[in-house]
């Protein structure tokens, strides 16, 4: 019995031993084409980019910005392709395209390799925007009602360049100072840009002398200038008409901006803004105690999506009622109340209209009243998962944000006027 | 009685009767390519499976046959695998994980450790029979899926189903609905075999 055992196991051994035997012999054989095969599918889309190309070598390459995959160079000297994947687009889903840059700087082509979303932004057509363009990519636009989809894509060639330039690869182009402003706005002026850093602005012609371009915001809380006197400037405007001033280096020079014309700007830029300090001391009132009285505070200094602040002085303690206006879907200015007590943690939150409209990728799920209950008590760490609505992304941020904005603002006005 | 063989033909497949082997047929049915593709491969690892064990069925005791059977099944899913990253590399990267997941998959299994019990020619044919069984479904469902839920076939596009495709098919749950679709045509078969 035992020797049959061993003879089993023997057997078992030995039917192991020739299977890998075989496994071995074929994959001799079948390595050098696996391998073959793997690179032909990595480079067919460096090839449908640059189709005269002779060849590619990956480049390993330092301080790459995380969209970029891939680097690759061509061996004849032609230039460099990149591979990008983004998810920064509507859905959070992977956008995947690829782009060769000359050794020159510009772009001879760009293709779209993987679009998960359904809203249409001209994919078949809106890459071909890009050929010629250099790192500036001054001839190229975001796609008006796809803002989210055209920017990642727009942004992600970007980083392209700048995984580039920042290895010294190509030069970098130069930008116009138009350009330079109109990428400098939504960044160092929240309440012009929605939650994923897009502008919402609309132009208006300016009567002050040496003004190259005026815009105020869509929520109406906040106006900008393209000031030009030999050197160019941003000078940005909050509700509260407090400025900021920044060089095309987005150096802040407030300081040295000369005074005569930031008050010429300050007026024309009162006129712009909306009208909203009463209507919002309104609704102010009814979310904290009757008897409160309730005072206005500038917002010197803050320049998000704070449109006004009140201070509420009650027999109950003194309380911070700050009105937001972010943009929710489809850019719809939103407007949120987040009241805090005197510790900075939310005492309660409100909006006019959280839903705007149905999103159109899913339906959301919203029960409003435990929804706002949730908030109550928080402070300046909060995780942000509180303001999260399930199917309704746009609201949830706008909501982040404007959370975000109070605290950031309580920060600001509630240490002056305590 | 070639009719009666048909339908018994049609409604004993072991993927309908014990879903055995479902894994594949749901995953890899979204191209039809990749469902021949599959379908080849699940067909040549069970007959040779089969073959092997069943010329090693005089030797080995039946404590050792399942042990056997998965070493032996291992060693074919990993050749195809090979082969078909080798040869078809589109169908390899359609295909993924489940052509080595053949060295696990149950029906192939279960097919060598009993082909021992039987004769070489008997178990060949047991293995060719349920190959084919498994080939005729994964293709059926390959078809449907791609036609109707992508408008395409074997990648190409097909003009006429530009307006009539229902994209959930080629989608996981869609593998699903197509699958009990057929499950349902089989047990028709069934009733009327009995």
């Amino acid at each position: 019995m035992a020797n049959n055992k061993t003879i089993q196991a023997l057997l078992l051994v030995a039917v192991f031993v020739v299977m890998a035997a075989l496994v071995l012999v074929l994959n001799i054989f079948t390595a050098p084409l696996i391998e073959a095969n793997a690179q032909g599918a990595e480079l067919e889309p460096l090839y449908g980019v640059m189709p005269e190309a002779s060849g590619f070598e990956k480049l390993e390459l330092d301080g790459v910005p995380e969209t970029v995959s891939s680097v690759w160079k061509e061996n004849g000297g032609l230039g460099y392709v990149v591979r990008c994947a983004t998810n920064k687009g509507f859905t959070g889903d992977y956008i995947e395209l690829t782009v060769a840059i000359t050794v020159d700087g510009k772009i001879s082509g760009i293709s779209l390799d993987s679009y998960p979303e359904t809203k249409d932004f001209g994919q078949d057509t809106y890459p071909a925007t890009f050929m010629g363009q250099d790192s500036t990519l001054a001839g190229t636009s975001i796609v008006a009602g796809v803002t989210y989809s055209s920017s990642a894509f727009r942004n992600a060639v970007a980083d392209a360049f700048e995984a580039l330039i920042s290895n010294g690869l190509i030069k970098a182009g130069v930008k116009e100072p138009s350009q330079v402003i109109s990428e400098m706005l939504p960044v160092v002026f929240k309440t012009a840009a929605n939650p994923a850093g897009i502008a919402q602005i609309s132009e208006f012609s300016s009567a002050v002398a040496g003004v190259k371009g005026a815009w105020k915001t869509n929520n109406g809380i906040g106006v900008a200038y393209w000031y030009e006197n030999g050197d160019d400037y941003l000078v940005i405007f909050n509700s509260s008409l407090s400025y900021k001033v920044f060089d095309l280096e987005s150096n802040d020079v407030t300081s040295s901006f000369d005074a005569a014309v930031a008050e010429s700007l300050s007026s024309e830029a009162a006129g712009k803004m909306s009208k909203v300090a009463s209507k919002d001391k309104r609704k102010v009132a009814k979310l904290v105690s009757e008897d409160s009285v309730l005072e206005q505070i500038s917002v010197d200094g803050v320049f998000n999506s704070v449109a006004t602040v009140f201070r509420a002085d009650s027999a109950s303690g003194t309380y911070y009622c700050f009105t937001c206006r972010p943009y929710g879907f489809s850019n719809e200015t939103m407007v949120i109340y987040v009241v805090l007590d005197s510790n900075g943690l939310i005492y309660t939150f409100n909006a006019d209209e959280l839903i705007i409209e149905a999103e159109y990728f899913s339906a959301y799920t919203l029960e409003p009243t435990s929804y706002k209950a949730g908030f109550v008590g928080l402070g300046p760490s909060w995780s942000g998962d509180e303001a999260v609505i399930s199917g309704a992304t746009m609201t949830s941020q706008a909501v982040r944000c404007a959370i975000d904005d109070a605290f950031e603002a309580f920060g600001a006005v509630a240490g002056g006027n305590n | 009685m070639e009719n009666n063989n048909l339908k018994a033909f049609l409604s004993n497949n072991p993927v309908m009767i014990l879903f055995l082997a479902a894994c594949p047929a749901l995953a890899a049915t979204t191209n039809v390519v990749a469902g021949l593709v599959m379908a080849a491969a699940v067909f040549c690892i069970l007959v040779l499976s089969s073959l092997v064990m069943a010329l090693l069925g005089k030797v080995s005791s039946s404590y050792v046959r399942l042990p056997l059977a998965v070493v032996v099944t291992a060693g074919f899913a990993s050749m195809a695998n090979m082969l078909i990253a080798a040869f078809v590399p589109n169908a390899s990267s359609m295909l993924g994980v489940y052509v080595a997941v053949c060295a696990m998959n149950a029906m192939i299994v279960l097919k060598g450790a009993v082909a021992s019990d039987g004769g070489v020619g008997e178990s060949l044919k047991s293995a060719v029979v349920s190959g084919l069984e498994f080939a005729l479904l994964v293709v059926v469902m390959a078809i449907v899926r791609e036609v109707l839920g992508l408008g395409t076939f074997a990648g190409m596009k097909l003009s006429f189903m530009s307006t009539l495709v229902v994209p959930v098919l080629a989608k996981t749950s869609g593998s699903f609905i197509v699958f009990s679709i057929l499950l349902a045509v089989s047990n028709c078969f069934k009733k009327e075999a009995k």
